[in-house]
């Protein structure tokens, strides 16, 4: 299967980017963690960033939350360089890095407060992110007591404490079972329209984002393989159009008189990349022959399919 | 500047509701006993008597250790919950951070001379003492037991942010504050020991006269002053640079 991973990123020119980084690099002992990493985020995604563990992607999100710094390249972000407006552009990021950061002897209402009192945010945001993330019933019991899902709550409304532009959230359903990964899914999905926020959320798991993302970048060893939208990346994964027919190898010729290029795998015929007036050209015209279609059906799967095939080329061996 | 006010009552809040406090009343109970038991020799003025033999506790133990104990403390919130992440994501310098915790213990350790205080009052009115009560002496031994403290809280503020363990910068201070009894009878490195300066400044004059005992407190403080520079400076500059 030969599929090309350049995906164009035109449609995003003409929006203002939230997020910016070029060439970003970020190298331990030699070795690039991050490697000349040039991602683009605008005002309104949900932009999913995917790789493996280890692919850099919290390495990234640490040096755009300023943890660390770039070995070499640049960060903008709300069309400002980062290390030079740090502390007014962490003004209005608010962010989840990795696993959720607490203080277990106070309860929620004071761990967010605690926050507040930073950020210099009115009193009342917390009990209006406690309503978010729905944990006003438990705000007043120490946050040790909590499960892993509700603490992942709570680093959720401490991060929209300051009513950020930006959201920046790194594996929020890492450890959540699947009622929480949905609640948190839900949450993030309607940031864009209700709140007016842009959110990066990184993921391992393509499954995970592909429901809420619109734009995707994936990551491995610290280089960008993919960056566009999750329709273009979808389109590239239900690319194969898989038919069953009684006759395959007649209507193999027929396909191919009719300029589609299949390929016969044990009695399925195979198209890659044929689009809908195609498809329906050559159900007609086997119809016609006189031809028995048992199934014509596109490989749903095969997102996943790119997506490892994506993340594991050039895996060492 | 604003961001420090702003860090420092966020440190105040988490410290609110843990019962560190409890430690502050240690040293001045035990203190209180030992100058209530003390017995002041006739003919020497009582109160430097007894203030001589409270501070040996205090000052030899207690303050070094609380010094280190309490940025240990301070940081473990940070350490344990992942904290570190999560505040310095907030749009605070590193700088405010590391000046609102050094706050925060020097604070503390006011505190604990104040309580210490009230201890040599305690005691002197349980003794009954009738001599008039020495305030410039007290007041000095207690400003100067808590200057000589600072350097100690730079050294330990920088290891504990450094260290992500509880144990290793508590240790770290142990070890350094035992050999103060040894070493504060030494008249060539009781001066220059950072752990003995608590109780050297603390001790009232003339009240011992051996090893590193009755130097005069200006000369005392070039040690303190040095050493503070130079542990405050190195860990602020670490912590700057450090990768969260």
């Amino acid at each position: 299967m030969n599929v090309n991973f350049n995906g164009n990123a035109n449609d995003n020119q003409n929006k203002e980017l939230i997020i910016q980084t070029k060439d970003l690099t970020k190298k331990y002992r030699g070795r690039a963690a991050v490697d000349h990493l040039s991602l683009e985020i605008a005002k309104g995604d949900i932009y999913g960033f995917l790789g493996p563990n280890g692919a850099g992607k919290t390495t990234t999100i640490r040096m755009l939350l300023g943890l660390i710094q770039p070995t070499e390249g640049s960060i903008h972000i709300f069309g400002r360089e980062l290390h030079k407006d740090k502390l007014a552009i962490l003004r209005r990021i608010g962010s989840l890095v990795e696993y959720p950061s607490y203080y277990g002897h106070l309860n929620a209402v004071d761990n967010l407060e605690a926050i507040r009192r930073i950020l210099g945010a009115p009193k009342s945001r917390i009990d209006e992110v406690l309503e978010i993330v729905s944990l006003t019933s438990e705000s007043r019991r120490p946050v040790k007591g909590y499960s892993l899902g509700m603490k992942q709550r709570l680093g959720i409304a401490a991060s929209l404490l300051g009513s950020p532009d930006l959201l920046i959230l790194d594996e929020p359903t890492n450890g959540l079972d699947p009622a929480g990964i949905h609640e948190i899914r839900e949450l993030i999905k309607s940031m864009p329209a209700q709140y007016g926020i842009t959110v990066l959320v990184s993921s391992h798991l393509l499954g995970e984002v592909e429901q809420m993302a619109n734009r995707v970048g994936i990551i491995r060893e610290g280089q960008m393989v993919f960056q566009d939208t999750i329709q273009n990346l979808r389109l590239q994964a239900s690319h194969n159009m898989e038919l069953v027919v009684s006759e395959p190898d007649s209507a193999l010729w027929l396909a191919r008189d009719l300029g589609a290029n299949g390929t016969l795998q044990e009695g399925t015929l195979i198209f890659p990349g044929m689009k809908d007036p195609q498809v329906a050209q050559l159900v007609k015209r086997l119809v016609e022959n006189g031809h028995d279609i048992y199934r014509v059906e596109q490989n749903k799967k095969s997102l996943e399919d790119i997506f490892m095939q994506v993340i594991g080329e050039g895996t060492r061996p | 500047m604003r961001t420090f006010f702003r860090v420092l009552s966020s440190e105040r809040l988490k410290m609110s509701k843990s019962r560190i406090w409890l430690l502050l009343l240690a040293s001045p109970i035990l203190s209180t006993l030992i100058g209530a038991l003390s017995q002041p020799p006739e003919g020497a003025d009582p109160w430097t008597v007894m203030l001589g033999a409270m501070v040996m506790l205090h000052a030899l133990l207690f303050l070094p250790i609380m010094a280190g104990l309490f940025p240990a403390f301070l940081c473990r919130y940070e350490h344990t919950g992942g904290g570190w992440k999560q505040l310095l994501v907030l749009p605070v310098s590193r700088t405010a951070v590391y000046l609102a915790k050094f706050t925060i213990v020097a604070g503390l350790l006011a505190i604990s001379q104040l309580l210490f205080l009230a201890g040599i009052l305690a005691a002197g009115w349980i003794q009954a003492f009738t001599a008039p009560i020495p305030w410039a002496m007290i007041a000095s031994s207690l400003l100067g037991g808590w200057v000589a403290c600072l350097p100690l809280v730079a050294l330990q503020l920088g290891v504990s942010l450094s260290w992500a363990s509880f144990a290793a910068p508590l240790a770290l201070n142990v070890s350094l504050t035992i050999p103060n009894l040894l070493i504060v009878n030494s008249a060539k490195v009781g001066p220059f020991y950072p752990w003995a300066q608590p109780l050297l400044a603390m001790m009232p004059f003339g009240q011992s006269d051996f090893g590193a005992f009755n130097l005069p407190l200006e000369s005392l403080m070039i040690t303190v002053v040095g050493s503070f520079l130079l542990f405050f400076a190195v860990g602020l500059i670490h912590f700057r640079r450090k990768e969260i």
